[in-house]
């Protein structure tokens, strides 16, 4: 009995079986990956706390401090063509960290989670909401006129943003 | 070492000269394939589970209604514990082979709502946070027992704090309340220490805990704000096993499973006549308190403050709240140690350790989630009389105010017989202010 329940013979005979049982572990542990990078769960148990405890900031300001200093480095030398790239990039940087900051499961788009915060955690909430709609139209529109100025203005509203949250 | 590393080889050897243990590592050897996916399938059921749960959350919507009662209640302090055993008619289980699917596939949790008592300087709300579609139902069982009160729709009050807290600007102390022993004793109640003839208002009003809180909310100065939030799911035995532990806590107290012992008299003496009246009080009070409708609760609170005039003395208001429905031998509320906003000797990095237990207790505050969330555990369930005895609308009697908005005018009730001509007067009527901010 022992030999036959660990005899090769049965295991080639039950190679289809294995195949299944494999198949379904690797299911599994795709939909595991799958889960632990889209869902908040991770981000409750681990990343908030490890982040948080090791920067004493909130979550994403280190990351927002190191873009922000690259962008402000080059600043001075900006074409039109780089205003519009780095606003588009910081636009995206503000909206990951407000993902982060406003809690709330409902919230999957920018607006949503402005009209979600108070004007005291960013003072210029209606100056945000207008850049990011300029913003929005410099993604659809290659061609979008934006001249130097505005340019430098768009950004220094997300600065100030960016200083109320604390992060530079 | 050398000595360490010779006793492993010794063990190793002795086990390995086991047959048995031989034949288990090479059936595993070959059979692991076998076990591979069991291994994976709970952890997989859990995270479908928590992502189902994820979808049903974005599809819901919650509204805040403020209750602003009149000037003075002159209804019995049951008339609460009605509201509450009214409201738990939400219920909805997601228990058992019948609810898999509401469970699994749609993601539903059972249904919950929070009590909030907050204070933005010295001006107290008492406010409601529920799902939409609940809303009707709650304002009607208000309504029912409170005709005078007033109920508005308003904006979300965290909303007047930054989301980044703690900041340079603004510290905070926060804390979740617990039961120090298991939750099936009972706190000290109304019934314990409310008169219940509304003649005896007056006296009633001294000794309300909830009074007391609020006139001490009452003191805050601009700037500073105290939070309570009462997070309560309906249950009943089927989720949660409150039953059984009740029942195992009484046969222990009346020393059920002991053999009835011949008395000295020659009579034979049951366990349960053994008990001392104060004894039997309590398991009395234990079944009386299961024997009413139960809610899954978690209580915590937030002192919030901007970093000038931040008292942390201030945040022992809470405290002073929760003491009052302790007793030395029931039930009484003791702070979580583990998210507590404190450090302890055995913290390396105090200030990390704070800054985190902060951002940790504000996050779930502002989400309404469980004492540990994204973990289970924590919440403890109180009963009807229990919620009852600590939420309730205050009585404003004598000279000592709270700073609770009242109705100032007594509304009568509606004629029935409105004509309802035109839509555009519903249209209007639904073009009415809603979401008013918190003054």
């Amino acid at each position: 009995m022992e030999s036959f329940i660990l005899s090769p013979e049965l295991q080639s005979n039950l190679l289809f079986l294995k195949i299944i049982f494999f198949g379904l572990t690797l299911f599994l542990i795709g939909f595991l990956i799958f889960f632990l990078l889209r869902a908040r769960w991770l981000k409750f148990i681990f990343i908030y706390p490890f982040t948080e405890f090791l920067s004493k900031n909130i979550f994403g300001a280190r990351k927002a401090k190191r873009k922000w200093k690259k962008i402000l480095k080059k600043r001075n030398n900006f074409q039109e063509k780089d205003y519009k790239k780095n606003i588009i990039k910081v636009d995206k940087l503000l909206d990951r960290i407000l993902a982060e900051i406003v809690p709330f499961f409902q919230d999957t788009t920018f607006e949503e989670r402005i009209s979600k915060l108070g004007s005291v955690t960013i003072s210029n909430l209606d100056e945000i909401e207008k850049v990011h709609e300029v913003c929005k139209k410099i993604k659809e529109d290659s061609d979008y006129k934006l001249s130097i100025e505005e340019g430098r203005s768009i950004l220094a509203t997300y600065e100030q943003s960016f200083r109320d949250l604390g992060m530079i | 070492m050398e000595d360490i590393i010779v006793i492993f080889n010794e063990i190793y050897k002795s086990i390995n000269s086991f047959i048995g243990f031989q034949i288990i590592v090479k059936f595993i050897s070959i059979w692991y394939w076998v076990f591979l996916p069991f291994v994976f399938l709970p952890f997989a059921i859990k995270a479908w589970f928590w992502w189902r749960r994820e979808s049903w959350e974005k599809k819901q919507e919650y509204t805040f209604l403020e209750l602003i009662p009149s000037e003075e209640i002159v209804q019995p302090f049951n008339s609460m514990e009605q509201v509450f055993s009214t409201i738990w008619s939400i219920y909805s289980s997601t228990q058992g082979f019948r609810n898999l699917g509401k469970k699994y596939w749609r993601g539903r949790v059972p249904y919950s709502f929070c009590i909030e008592m907050m204070s933005n300087g010295p001006n107290s709300h008492i406010l409601i946070r529920c799902l939409k579609e609940h809303k009707k139902s709650i304002e009607t069982t208000l309504y029912a027992y409170y005709a005078d009160l007033e109920i508005r729709e308003v904006e979300d009050y965290t909303k007047s704090v930054p989301y980044n807290i703690p900041n340079k600007e603004w510290d905070m102390y926060g804390f979740d309340e617990i039961l120090i022993k298991p939750d099936v004793y009972p706190i000290k109640t109304y019934e314990q220490f409310f008169e219940k003839k509304p003649e005896n208002i007056k006296q009633e009003k001294r000794i309300d805990p909830l009074n007391a809180f609020l006139e001490g909310m009452a003191m805050l100065e601009e700037g500073e704000q105290f939070w309570i939030q009462a997070r309560i799911s309906p249950v009943t035995s089927k989720d949660s096993d409150y039953m059984k532990r009740a029942k195992a806590i009484v046969d222990k107290l009346t020393n059920r499973g002991e053999k009835t012992v011949q008395s000295e008299e020659g009579g034979f003496i049951p366990p349960e006549m053994k008990l001392t009246a104060r004894e039997r009080e309590i398991v009395n009070a234990i079944q009386t308190k299961i024997g009413k409708l139960a809610f899954l609760t978690n209580i915590r609170g937030i002192y919030l403050a901007k970093r000038e005039i931040f008292d942390k003395g201030k945040s022992a208001l809470g405290e002073q709240f929760f003491s009052g429905f302790n007793t030395q031998d029931l039930n009484a509320f003791k702070k979580l140690r583990r998210t507590k906003t404190k450090s302890y000797f055995y913290h390396i990095f105090t200030k990390h350790f704070i800054y985190l237990k902060k951002r940790q207790i504000f996050r779930r505050y502002l989400l309404r989630e469980k004492t540990l969330f994204p973990l289970e555990s924590g919440p403890f369930i109180l009963n009807t009389e229990e919620l009852a005895t600590m939420f309730h609308l205050p009585i404003k009697v004598g000279t000592v105010g709270t700073n609770l908005p009242r109705v100032e005018a007594k509304k009568g009730e509606a004629p029935t017989k409105l004509p309802t001509g035109g839509g555009s007067d519903r249209k209007q009527q639904e073009e009415s202010p809603r979401n008013l901010p918190i003054e």
